[in-house]
């Protein structure tokens, strides 16, 4: 019945997530190019967390256990990836805001944008790889 | 700037010592991690990296609020947040393995 109930709110979720990306598009006029990376983004994550999603619909419907040893393995591996992903990618930001845009005449990240990457990229990169090592099979 | 630069040469030269440390320790045989240790570091790294995206859509909302609605509230500078996610994910990252490793099992 959890399972059930964690199902229905990332679909819930997800729905969600595409919805709200549709009234953006709807109401935004010219993006810009990060603008573009976001949304592609947020698409990446909404269809990566709609196949796991689907995979846990199909397996509580043929009555398997939805998160087994593997999977929990997986998932913890990526996350430790992850973590030291996004602390890598706030330092680069960190390092970018401080050295390019002087040198290049480049404009400094904003706040939005910056916050837009780390928490974007990491998920991203977290539903990405525990997908590829959940196919993988091996941890 | 030379201060700067001298720090991100420091932490790569860093980052490869410790990289060629444990390539070494690896080719000696050592066992570099346990299970328990490999466990407990993937379950607090997988709840940090949920929290952390959180915590920086909370900072997305303050900001908002500091910016636009409330006058008077300290906005917040791009550099602040980057240091603030940092500094986040590395206490919340340590606080749990500490937290697994002594309450674990």
């Amino acid at each position: 019945m959890k399972d059930k109930y964690g199902l229905i709110l990332g679909l819930g979720i997800a729905i969600a997530a595409l919805v709200g990306l549709l009234f953006f598009l709807k109401n935004s006029g010219e993006l810009e190019v990060i603008e573009y990376i976001y949304l592609l983004l947020v698409l990446l994550i909404v269809a990566g967390t709609s196949i796991i999603l689907l995979k846990k619909a199909k397996d509580i419907k043929v009555g398997l256990p939805v998160g087994d040893e593997l999977t929990e393995k997986t998932t913890w591996k990526a996350g430790y990836y992850t973590y030291l992903f996004s602390v890598w990618i706030a330092v680069s930001l960190l390092w970018y805001n401080i050295l390019v845009p002087e040198r290049f005449g480049v404009p400094e990240l904003s706040v939005e944008q910056v916050i837009g990457i780390l928490v974007l990229l990491p998920g991203a990169f977290f539903i990405g790889l525990a997908l590829y090592l959940n196919k993988k099979g091996e941890v | 700037m030379t201060e700067i630069l001298v720090l991100i040469v420091a932490v790569f030269v860093v980052f490869l010592w410790y990289m060629w440390k444990m390539n070494q320790e690896k080719k000696a045989g050592f066992t570099l991690k346990d299970e328990r240790t490999t466990r407990i570091e993937g379950k607090a790294a997988r709840i940090t990296v949920h929290l952390t995206g959180f915590f920086m859509l909370g900072l997305l909302f303050y900001y908002t609020f500091a910016d636009n609605i409330a006058d008077g509230a300290p906005v917040l500078e791009t550099g602040w947040a980057l240091i603030i996610s940092v500094i986040f994910n590395s206490l919340l990252y340590a606080g749990l393995i500490l937290y697994f490793q002594r309450y674990e099992d």
